[in-house]
């Protein structure tokens, strides 16, 4: 059973009645009334003190400090709102672009690739020393998948590209092939339609861009010929819009097929000997639950030392190559991302030292308050604890608002640049990346604040409030304190632009060296007719204009020292 | 009225023990309590009066006393706190720790002395 908290509002009558009843007794012992006043008042105590420390008896201190805390700052805000703003703004730039930076860092570094047991997926390959690039042959992929213990399965997949033909006018289309059992393994799901089978005749599963873009969005092109180089093929499915897998790509062909293909057909490798399959493919294997990555790199090893394939000289000297699945897909940028988040937080800290320098500008502004609160008997931790609590509302609000600025700069970002970086269409603002803004609020919030307000609670209660409201000049502490964050920023500042420097010259020199030929007179064109001549399926022929237009470019090309202004893609 | 020098503060803990020990006899108000632990010490004991309310709420909450309303010999209203069965209970508890406690301290003291 707990005892029932009587009313506390009776408290204030009770103690003016205690003081009263003292007074009066210090009459009656014949002091003067002012006297016998301020002898109870003295013999009593501080009675905001006391007060105080009832309430706390009944409710913990620290929940109605925090309640009167956050009165003030409501207060403070509500009082200087052009202040406030300036503060809350600097905030949310700073937290809302490292939010975002952040939010894409998470989404290709951090987050596995949403496919399933992503953790166990590996990306196969030989690599041909000589001339520095992947060489993995049919026949070898076939060898591993079926000889090597470490992988549960394993498919193949090769990069093309191929005139496609519907109803409207031929286009180039990034081609994917891959082998039985793709779909499975990158856990994918049709949007429209359903993934080939064993007995389909050419079927074709389309990208979900590749579906809207070219295709208009027609549910009815399922089934509908059309033609891939000039060979009848069908379109069966659809992929959801969010089947982004990036697989990565063979370095030599770094830039061409970046990007994700549009369409996928099948790829069939016979286990025969070479030179039965001479294609040049990659490959992507799951690992079994036991087996490790260096495990299947040894075995693979041994399968191409071994031989068996029937691969002479000069294919002997390729070398096995195992890498963890989501490292090949983002390794590339993972320096970058690195790098940009170093800039960005580097960028928060001068963002703080900013708010921290307002905050310093004000304190000779609130020194006299400060000073009147410690002679009422506020103690100094308790001081410094309000004025944290003030940065960290500034700091809360900033991160709120940031946020929201994230949201935004983070659909720009991959709107603008989403080719650049792998993964970054799935970049959102997640609970990891919320978790993220919270943190980075909280740490601001110290950083900015903590200065200050040292700077402010050691104010010489004494000499303000004697100075009184005429003078109040800014103590020596604050003014320590604001040198120390201006050398601070200076630092931070030049750190960042040594950093911009840095890059700008390199791309600079990319740029000032010639790459051996005037990229400027250079043109690359590519003229593509449907189906080798042969009428396309809707019965048309090659478009006159389209021919004509190939014509056009090669004529404007003839004066080599005049190019057209504009490389076109044709 | 004994000097400023001759007072004591109270050590930790024992205002509690005053408090319920004044009580006994029957309920008072703040004022009268404060004005009897003065008295009845010989003005000995120098109690920051204030620090009393807070005292009295931590006897309050844990059941040793209770505050009721009532009126004071000027004919105010004011509140009386009483005893409760629990604080009784208490008082002698403490009331015999703090004499094995005083003792204790005393025989120590004093066996200094007479070893000396």
């Amino acid at each position: 059973m707990s005892p029932r908290r009587p009313d506390l509002d009776g408290l204030d009558q009770e103690i003016r009645d205690h003081l009263d009843a003292e007074t009066q007794d210090n009459i009656l012992r014949g002091m003067s009334e002012e006297d016998a006043h301020y002898a109870a008042l003295r013999k009593f105590g501080n009675p905001a003190q006391v007060k105080e420390d009832v309430r706390g008896v009944w409710i913990p201190q620290w929940v109605d400090q925090l309640r009167q805390d956050l009165r003030d700052a409501a207060r403070r805000i509500k009082r200087q709102p052009a202040f406030a703003s300036l503060v809350i703004l600097t905030l949310a730039i700073g937290i809302g672009l490292t939010t975002a930076v952040y939010g894409v860092v998470h989404a290709v570094l951090v987050r596995p690739l949403s496919v399933p047991d992503s953790e166990r997926l590996v990306w196969l390959t030989a690599y041909d020393p000589v001339v520095d690039h992947e060489m993995f042959l049919g026949i070898d992929f076939v060898e591993w998948k079926t000889q090597a213990p470490s992988l549960e399965s394993a498919v193949a997949y090769g990069f093309s590209e191929a005139t496609f033909a519907g109803s409207g006018e031929a286009v180039r289309a990034r081609v994917a092939s891959v082998t039985d059992g793709f779909w499975e393994l990158m856990g994918a799901r049709p949007a429209i339609g359903r993934f080939p089978r064993a007995d389909d005749q050419r079927p074709l599963v389309v990208s979900h861009r590749f579906f809207v873009d070219r295709l208009a969005g027609d549910r009815h092109v399922i089934g509908r010929p059309v033609t891939l180089d000039g060979e009848q093929a069908t379109i069966v499915g659809v992929l959801p819009a969010d089947s982004l897998w990036r697989l990565p790509v063979p370095s030599w062909r770094f830039g061409l097929t970046r990007r994700d293909p549009e369409m996928f057909r099948p790829l069939m490798l016979q286990p025969k000997p070479y030179p039965a399959n001479q294609y040049n493919v990659l490959g992507i294997g799951k690992l079994t639950r036991e087996a490790t990555l260096s495990g299947l790199q040894a075995e693979v090893e041994a399968i191409l030392a071994r031989g068996t394939s029937g691969v002479g000289p000069p294919w002997d000297r390729l070398q096995a190559r195992v890498r963890p699945l989501q490292d090949q897909i983002v390794g590339g940028s993972r320096l970058a991302l690195r790098l940009l988040l170093g800039a960005v937080l580097v960028v928060l800290a001068i963002t703080c030292a900013n708010v921290a320098n307002l905050l310093l500008a004000r304190a000779s502004a609130r020194q006299r308050e400060i000073a009147l609160r410690m002679s009422v008997g506020g103690g100094p931790l308790r001081i410094l604890r309000q004025l944290l609590f003030e940065s960290m509302t500034f700091a809360v609000i900033g991160g709120v608002a940031g946020v929201a600025l994230s949201y935004g700069l983070l659909s720009v970002v991959k709107q603008v640049m989403s080719d650049a970086v792998p993964r970054l269409a799935e970049a959102t603002v997640d609970g990891y990346v919320l978790g993220f803004a919270a943190a980075i609020s909280v740490a601001t919030a110290f950083l900015f604040g903590l200065g200050p307000a040292v700077a402010m609670c050691r104010t010489d209660v004494q000499a303000v409030l004697k100075a009184g409201a005429r003078h109040a000049s800014a103590s020596r502490g604050t003014i320590r304190a604001g040198r120390l964050v201006v050398s601070l920023q200076l630092a931070l500042t030049l750190l960042l632009l040594a950093g911009a420097g840095l890059m700008l010259k390199s791309v600079s020199r990319m740029t000032a060296h010639p790459p051996g030929l005037h990229p400027r007179s250079c043109s690359r064109c590519a003229s593509i007719s449907p189906a080798r001549g042969i009428a396309n399926p809707s019965g048309g022929r090659t478009s006159p204009r389209r021919r004509s237009r190939a014509w056009a470019l090669s004529a404007a090309l003839a004066p080599w020292r005049s190019p057209p202004a504009a490389t076109r893609r044709c | 009225m004994s000097t400023k020098d001759d007072r004591i503060e109270l050590l930790q803990g024992t205002l509690d023990l005053l408090i319920l020990r004044t009580l006994q006899p029957g309920p008072a108000h703040g004022h009268s309590i404060a004005k009897a632990i003065e008295r009845t010490s010989d003005d000995v004991l120098q109690v920051e009066q204030g620090s009393l309310y807070p005292a009295l709420h931590r006897l309050i909450k844990r059941g040793w006393i209770v505050a009721e309303d009532g009126t004071s010999e000027n004919n105010r209203r004011a509140k009386f706190y009483r005893l409760t069965p629990q604080g009784k209970k208490q008082l002698s508890v403490e009331t015999t720790k703090w004499d094995k406690l005083a003792g204790a301290i005393a025989r120590i003291l004093h066996s200094r002395e007479r070893t000396s």
